[in-house]
């Protein structure tokens, strides 16, 4: 296949790109339609970046070099600008993540009411460390600033849902459940 | 004019600064990181903290802490900087900006003109109390230019700034946060901007450094500087080069170029190809020794007709022989012929003419390229127009680009042009009484870039993000619509220009636009090769200068560092290689025989090889004067080492007509000395004796120093007059003393060359300069033209520079050394629109034009022979654009053959979306590709395409 | 006469109010009443009723809309900006307003945007309300179908277009400038003032930026009046606010109540007091950037030029309770380790203080404390000072530290001395206990 641009032109000043635009994966045809329903809310498309990335990490549970170069390309800013922002926030994953991500709630009310200790609860049974996912895929767990629902606190979201006036005993139902349902889900 | 007092101090301020950059032009130190006097204010290391207080009666008044670069001088203004608050806060800064810096000083290249060292001192924080761990980031390669090491980061923002914000480049980012905050790329890889050297001197730290300068480093302390002149593109950049005694054996050797300030010509910032083009100077390829071709004839497969073996000769033999060559010259049985060249100085180039007669003295040049630096000249000797300095180019409301590939060809040019993108953000600032220097705020209003309007065969991509309009068109077409440009303009009739529509529109909005600006400016320059788009440019830019009764700024880009300096020896229609050629075609037989001084030219790069070979059998002897080996050097009889401009002093005037001196950073090795003193020496040699007083050539016996020369050249020739103004000779003094090339701490006087002789050396006079070679002599002579290592007490990065500035970016206290040409003024002639009926006819399916591309890395003589930006050259390819390509088939990496009139051209090419249709761009002044160069201009067709073989599918 | 107007329709059940129900209660009805009128006069309106921004800094919001350039020469395109990126720790407000309510912040956006002649808003909403999110989706649906807004209101030719925005976790967006870099796909940085968001905001248009609470108090303030509103408030402040109480109380809630109730009532009528078996020992009246104040100063009320004089800020209004089984030192530790992580990277005294800080307070909480450990921690937290850093984040991670170092200077000493934190057990113990 022959590119459209002259890699051996090097130069500069000139689209050379020594980080590749177009990686392996494309946008699909799905992911780019929620991206181009978001153009018409921002002036420009160089201001779709953070949506782009949130909107095709809930298709690939994260953003791959691949992926990110996708997107770039997709919305005419270089890849460089777009990990800039992409590394701005922290519920965009420059890493995969398990199939269950675990906000545990680290902020002062929860840890008033007992965070650390579900934490390392937590730790003991998966095995994990915050940032760490499990062997077998399943869990990350990440450690949050407040999630807003202090008065029932300790808290914790998994995935977009909220668990609340958590103790050891529910966290191990919770995790049971959570194991069961992804083994149905993977039995299907 | 506000008055403000600083520390019980009373002062007059103008106001237009903030209260740092007043504070500095005061001459007061105040630490800063991430203000920069050409970004402006961010308000972002706190740095510059002061303390502000609310009136004067107030005893109690504790004052408020406000730092100093986000602040306006207010009238009646009471500031304190050594106040307790104040310095207790600058120092805690400090220290917190220490938690994470490395302890690393010693085996750091900033060590030793480190800004971060300095303010560190000033900010008087001694003890650091922080005893965590520190962060450590991974580094990654940013190519053959730039080092990076991110632990050294004190996160000022500046690189981002100066990189993205400034420059346009958008491979380069804050990325992470909080104290995580890295600079860096998305991935490894090289810098993709023509600028990224300049890191090297924003960064306050040693995060970006020269990585050419790393192969051999040494403290800046331990080099030898002394101002120069960039030789790498006629916009004639002011750099420091640094040398140093090199202990391989070499003598010295030149180490970096860094940039040196001229607010008119290249401000704070030079491009890549001028920063690390200078390895050539230490480029095995150098000419050290005299050589002397040996009689017999090389017998071998490789070696061409005429090629010669030589061998070293000590300089008095080879002397000689020149000397014989002269005096028969001077008895009429030999006739001398002097070739001179764009990339050296006046005083080479006149020295040979002197030498050989005006007569006889051609310029190196072909008929095209001197016609268009003449039909260039013309244009900026009439009234109506005038050359632009930097800050005025910055400052142009409205910008049409013609023809002109102004990022490769001038690229500091462009840095500018990217600069007056924003003046309409900035008038909307001052509306909102923004100040300018609030960079970030001035940035956030966003709305229009001011009209740059590009029009030419080749898309600018440096430019194309700000650029109003980026039109691709034929140069015929460009040629044209340049032209009902100006009949547009001037309010003529311009109903009768075959034009597509697209140009046609183009051209009354532009017309338009330039009309109602009030700092208008147009650029175009040689860059094309079209003596019609030159005349087109010149009259828009006329008729711009009548329309509105101010001369209109006008950017033309020469090629080489002095070309323009080298067409003012030479009468119009006069002094090219094709009359040389034609000359000597019609010689008599019988004619004496021919001598060809070639001095510093590469003739292959001019002409096709059969003319230079013509050339060179019809002359029976060819003397080169060089500083590389080059092809001509093959055929040479007689070869003299010839010095590079950071090892010699001369004279340079740019695009713009300014002409420069730059001054011999150190002494070449072996044999090497300016080519003026060859001959100066030759017509000194005993066999010269006999030379009488009358002969032409016996007035180089008068030259002693380099000013001599000068001061010849500003008494002969018309529009050098004020030549020796331009710089004092060698005879200034300061105190009694000359300026010391090297600093107060230069170590290893008795140690450098202790592998020759134990003893200590006398120092190396310098006959040429006020400078000595040495330590000895004014060390900070920075108020003067003549200091090029910019230091003072306190601050030993380049950022002293403020200490030698009339206040923050003005110019420089000594006097920037650059004076315009007195050239005698003329209005232009008027040249006739260009042939109508070449474009009326539209281009004949399959017949193309063939443009000339430039690269930033790889168009340079010289800067090609630096390895790092060889390594960047690529290879040549034609560069065809996309619906050509589509309607010819042809692919990125075919090969395609071309039809010309003068003959067949096989190149691979490359589908370009910048490239107009119906042209194909021919790179230019590639080092292996020489006879490109003198294809152009010619139309070809495609003969074949040859499909690159496909690559297997796996 | 109605004195939960935020609330209202809030009921026991998780359920927010949909359109009809919204409608029915009287919804939209401030909404026609504003269609009514010129912006100017609703500025006005807003202006006099005293209603100040919800989001924390408590300025004048109908005084900020009047900002706005105004006339025949001002911008035309200009936009409002909800904020509703509530990451302050132990603020949880503005969730509970749109998870449960939507349609009041619609409202109130409407009338905002209208008054500010704004064609566009955006609610930016962090990314882990993604209820709050999918609710405010559909109920921007609701209200665009039935003509509230969109391209054709009825009898008006003013259009509005709402959009959600969310975001994807970091605290400094939720600062106005910053979070306009971020809507416009930049990096998250605060941005220089002036200009000033309403003159220059969003892509460079006049933008005014509103807490979710300070919206959906316009409604009924439009719907019933300047008198009413001000009558709301049982001191200097007019209107209600979402007030809420976490930490050990026997009752932790989000209640509206008057404008300068005071602190013991809410903590003791509505938290219900404390836990059996713990004691207040300090609270931070408005979120974790506000100044810690001790149990002496319980019947303040809650009102923001009081909190303000009395040394702390009224920040968001939902107060956090330390008790005295809780190690102070731990709080701080744990509130500066969320601004170390949070702050931006922008401004150094934030960017690398706060992570200097946290390493004094885990060595002191761990038991490695040095002499001097204080003396440091209070420079540095004097360094973080109103006017010292770009923004005010750093400011606000400041006020926990240094109004601790006053309030529990005998805990940190505590520390130093034993070597070892003095609440490490009973901290485990109460904990079991809960
Ligand atoms: C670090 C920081 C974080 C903030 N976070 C929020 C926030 O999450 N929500 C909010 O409404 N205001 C927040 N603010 C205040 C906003 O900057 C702004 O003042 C507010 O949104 C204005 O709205 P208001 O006038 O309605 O209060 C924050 C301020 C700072 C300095
Ligand atoms: S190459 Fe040209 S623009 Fe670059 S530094 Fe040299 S003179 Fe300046
Ligand atoms: S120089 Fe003033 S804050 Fe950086």
């Amino acid at each position: 296949m022959s590119s459209t641009t002259a890699a051996d032109t090097i130069e500069v000043m000139e689209h050379d790109d020594t980080c590749p635009r177009i990686g392996g994966s494309k946008l699909t045809a799905e992911e780019k339609r929620e991206i181009d329903r978001e153009f018409a809310y921002y002036e420009d498309k160089g201001s779709v970046g953070l949506e782009a990335l949130r909107l095709v990490q809930r298709h690939r549970g994260w953003i791959s070099d691949e992926t990110l170069y996708a997107i770039s390309d997709y919305l005419g800013i270089s890849p460089t600008q777009l990990e800039s922002i992409a590394t701005c926030y922290q519920m965009i994953f420059r890493q995969p993540v398990g199939q269950e991500v675990l906000f545990l709630c680290k902020s002062s009310s929860c840890w008033i009411m007992g965070c650390e200790r579900l934490q390392h609860h937590l730790q003991q049974k998966l095995q994990i460390a915050p940032g760490e996912t499990t062997s077998d895929g399943m869990f990350t767990l990440l450690e949050t600033p407040c999630l807003g629902d202090c008065d029932k606190a300790p808290v914790m979201m998994v995935g977009e849902e909220m668990h609340r006036h958590l103790t050891e005993e529910k966290l191990d139902e919770l995790i049971l459940e959570k194991k069961s349902h992804n083994v149905d889900q993977s039995a299907d | 004019m506000p008055k403000i007092t600083i520390d019980g101090k009373h002062y007059e301020v103008d106001g237009e600064q903030n209260l740092l950059g007043t504070c500095l032009s005061l001459g007061l130190n105040l630490p800063y990181f991430c203000w920069h006097p050409a970004m402006g204010s961010v308000g972002a290391c706190r740095q510059c903290a002061i303390v502000e207080y609310k009136d004067a009666d107030d005893d109690d008044d504790d004052g408020k802490l406000v730092m100093g670069c986000m602040t306006p001088v207010k009238d009646g203004g009471i500031y304190s900087i050594g106040a307790e608050t104040a310095r207790e806060f600058r120092g805690g800064i400090i220290e917190d900006l220490m938690t994470n810096h490395p302890h690393d000083c010693p085996v750091c290249e900033e060590g030793g003109e480190c800004h971060l060292q300095d303010m560190t001192e000033m900010s008087g924080h001694t003890y650091r109390r922080f005893r965590g761990l520190k962060r450590t980031h991974r580094n990654q390669y940013l190519g053959p230019f730039i080092n990076h090491e991110m632990n050294r980061c004190i996160a000022c923002y500046r690189c981002v700034r100066f990189y993205r914000d400034y420059a346009g480049g958008d491979d380069l980012d804050a990325l992470g946060r909080n104290n995580q905050v890295y600079f860096g790329r998305q991935c490894d890889g090289r810098l993709e901007s023509g600028f990224s050297g300049n890191l090297v001197e924003v960064c306050p730290t040693g995060v970006f450094t020269d990585q050419t300068f790393s192969r051999h480093f040494v403290r800046k302390w331990d080099l030898q500087t002394a101002p120069s002149i960039c030789e790498h593109c006629a916009v004639g950049c002011n750099t420091a080069p640094g040398a140093r005694h090199d202990f391989s054996g070499h003598g010295e050797n030149l180490r970096r170029v860094v940039n040196f300030y001229n607010r008119d010509i290249n401000g704070y910032f030079i491009c890549d190809r001028g920063r690390f083009g200078y390895e050539y100077a230490n480029s095995d390829r150098r000419i050290k020794r005299v050589l002397v071709a040996r009689r017999e004839e090389i017998i071998g497969s490789t070696a061409g007709r005429g090629d010669r073996l030589h061998r070293e000769v000590e300089p008095p033999a080879a002397l000689e022989l020149l000397a014989g060559s002269i005096l028969e010259a001077h008895r009429g049985q030999r006739q001398l012929i002097g070739i001179g060249s764009p990339r050296t100085s006046l005083e080479n180039n006149f020295a040979l003419r002197q030498l050989v007669g005006a007569s006889n003295f051609y310029s190196g040049l072909d008929a095209r390229e001197l016609g268009l630096l003449q039909r260039l000249d013309r244009i900026q000797r009439d009234p109506r127009i005038h050359s632009p300095t930097i800050p005025e180019i910055e400052n142009a409301d409205a910008v049409l680009v013609l023809d002109e590939d102004i990022s490769r060809t001038a690229p500091r040019i462009a840095l500018a042009l990217r600069q007056a993108a924003r003046n309409r953000q900035k008038a909307h600032a001052q509306s909102l009484k923004i100040p300018l220097w609030q960079d970030a705020s001035v940035r956030q209003l966003r709305g229009e870039a001011s009209p740059i309007f590009i029009v030419g065969s080749r898309a600018s991509y440096f430019l194309g993000d700000i650029a109003q309009e980026n039109c691709l068109a034929t140069p015929a077409d460009t040629a044209l619509f340049a032209d009902r440009v100006a009949s547009l303009v001037a309010g003529r009739d311009a109903a009768e220009y075959p034009l597509p529509d697209e140009l046609l529109q183009l051209s009354e909005r532009v017309a338009d636009t330039l009309k109602n600006a009030t700092r208008p400016l147009v650029i175009s320059g040689c860059g094309s090769l079209d003596q019609d788009i030159l005349a087109a440019a010149g009259k828009v830019a006329a008729c711009l200068g009548e329309a509105t009764g101010t001369p209109c700024a006008t950017y033309l880009a020469c090629p080489e560092a002095n070309s323009l300096g080298l067409a003012q020896l030479f009468p119009e229609e006069e002094g090219s290689l094709d009359h040389l050629l034609q000359y000597l075609a019609q010689r008599q037989p019988e004619s004496p025989p021919v001598s060809l001084l070639l001095l510093e030219n590469d003739l292959y790069r001019r002409m096709p090889a059969e003319s230079v070979e013509t050339l060179f059998d019809s002359a029976a002897e060819l003397i080169l004067l060089d500083t590389l080996f080059q092809p001509c050097s093959r055929r040479a009889d007689l070869v003299f080492p010839a010095a590079a401009t950071p090892e010699s002093q001369g004279s340079f005037v740019n695009s713009a007509g300014a002409m420069q001196r730059y001054y011999a950073v150190y002494e070449g090795a072996g044999y090497i000395q300016e080519s003026w003193r060859w001959l100066v020496d030759a017509v000194n040699a005993p066999a010269c004796r006999e030379l009488s007083n009358e002969s032409p050539a016996a007035a180089l016996r008068e030259w002693e120093h380099s000013h001599d020369v000068t001061e010849a050249i500003a008494r002969t020739v018309p529009g050098l007059t004020r030549l020796s103004e331009v710089g004092p000779g060698e005879d200034f003094r300061i105190e009694g003393m000359k300026v010391a090339r090297q600093s107060h701490r230069a170590s290893g006087r008795t140690a450098n060359r202790a592998d020759q002789r134990v003893a200590e050396r006398p120092p190396h006079q310098d006959p040429d300069s006020p400078f000595t070679f040495t330590m000895e002599g004014i060390q900070y002579a920075g108020a003067s033209p003549l200091q090029a290592n910019i230091w003072s007490p306190g601050w030993n990065s380049n950022q002293a520079i403020h200490k030698f500035q009339q206040g923050i970016g003005g110019r420089r206290e000594g006097g920037d050394g650059n004076l315009v040409m007195d050239r005698i003024a003329g209005e232009m002639p008027a040249w006739d629109a260009p042939a109508t009926a070449a474009s009326a006819s539209p281009h004949q399916p399959g017949e193309f034009r063939l443009v000339p591309v430039y690269r930033l890395f790889g168009s340079g003589e010289l800067s090609n022979y630096s390895p790092s930006i060889a390594e960047l050259a690529g290879k040549p390819l034609i560069q065809v654009s996309q619906p050509d390509a589509s309607a010819f088939n042809i692919e990125s990496g075919a090969i395609l053959h071309l039809q010309l009139e003068s003959g067949e051209l096989a190149l691979e090419a490359a589908v370009s979306d910048e490239m107009a249709v119906g042209v194909l761009g021919i790179p230019r002044g590639l080092k292996d590709a020489p006879e490109l160069n003198s294809l152009l201009p010619a139309t070809a067709s495609v003969s074949r395409v040859e499909q690159p073989a496909q690559e297997e599918e796996i | 006469m109605l004195t939960n107007p935020l609330t209202k329709n809030i009921g026991a059940d998780n359920t927010a109010a949909d359109i009809g129900r919204y409608r029915e209660n009287g919804g939209y009805r401030g909404w026609r009443k504003a269609l009514q009128m010129s912006p100017a006069d609703i500025i006005e309106m807003v202006q006099e009723a005293g209603l100040r921004g919800r989001g924390g800094a408590g300025f004048n919001t109908g005084l900020k809309w009047s900002f706005v350039p105004q006339g025949e020469d001002a911008p035309a395109v200009r936009y409002l900006v909800c904020n509703a990126d509530e990451m302050e720790p132990g603020t949880f407000k503005d969730r509970l307003l749109m998870e449960r309510d939507p349609h009041l912040l619609l409202e109130g956006m409407a009338i905002a945007a209208f008054a500010i002649g704004a064609r566009r808003a955006y609610i930016f909403i962090r990314g882990e309300y993604h209820l709050a999110a999918a609710r405010l989706e559909n109920a921007i649906e609701e209200a665009r179908r039935e003509q509230l807004i969109g391209d054709s209101i009825p009898d008006t030719d003013f259009q509005l277009h709402i959009h959600v925005h969310r975001s994807a976790g970091n605290y400094i967006c939720g600062e106005e400038t910053a979070l306009l870099n971020a809507l416009e796909g930049q990096r998250a940085i605060p941005r220089t003032k002036p200009p000033f968001p309403q003159v220059s905001g969003l892509w460079g248009k006049p933008t005014v930026v509103n807490n979710v609470e300070t919206l959906c108090n316009i409604p009924h303030l439009l719907d019933l009046g300047v008198d009413w509103y001000k009558n709301l408030g049982r001191a200097d402040d007019s209107g209600t606010k979402v007030f809420g109480v976490s930490g050990r109380v026997r009752n932790p809630g989000a209640w509206e109540l008057p404008m300068g109730t005071p602190i013991r009532e809410i903590i003791e009528q509505h938290a219900g007091g404390m836990r059996d078996g713990v004691k207040l020992r300090g609270l931070l009246p408005g979120g974790g950037s506000t100044d810690f104040l001790g149990p002496d100063q319980l019947d303040l009320p809650m009102d923001y030029d009081t909190i303000g004089k009395a040394g702390s800020r009224m920040g968001t209004g939902t107060i956090t309770i330390l008790d005295d089984h809780t190690c102070p030192v731990g709080l701080v530790l744990n509130l500066s380790r969320f601004f170390a992580r949070e702050s931006c990277g922008w401004c150094t005294p934030c960017r690398d203080g706060l992570p200097w800080i946290v390493t004094i307070l885990e060595r002191i909480e761990r038991g490695d404390g040095q002499p001097g450990d204080l003396d440091l921690l209070r420079e540095q937290a004097q360094r973080m000072g109103p006017g010292n850093t770009f923004c005010a984040l750093a400011p606000g991670a400041a006020a926990p530290i240094q109004s601790a170092l006053k309030l529990f200077e005998q805990d940190f000493v505590q520390h130093l001395t034993r070597g070892c934190c003095p609440y490490a057990q009973e901290q485990q113990r109460v904990a079991q206990a809960v």
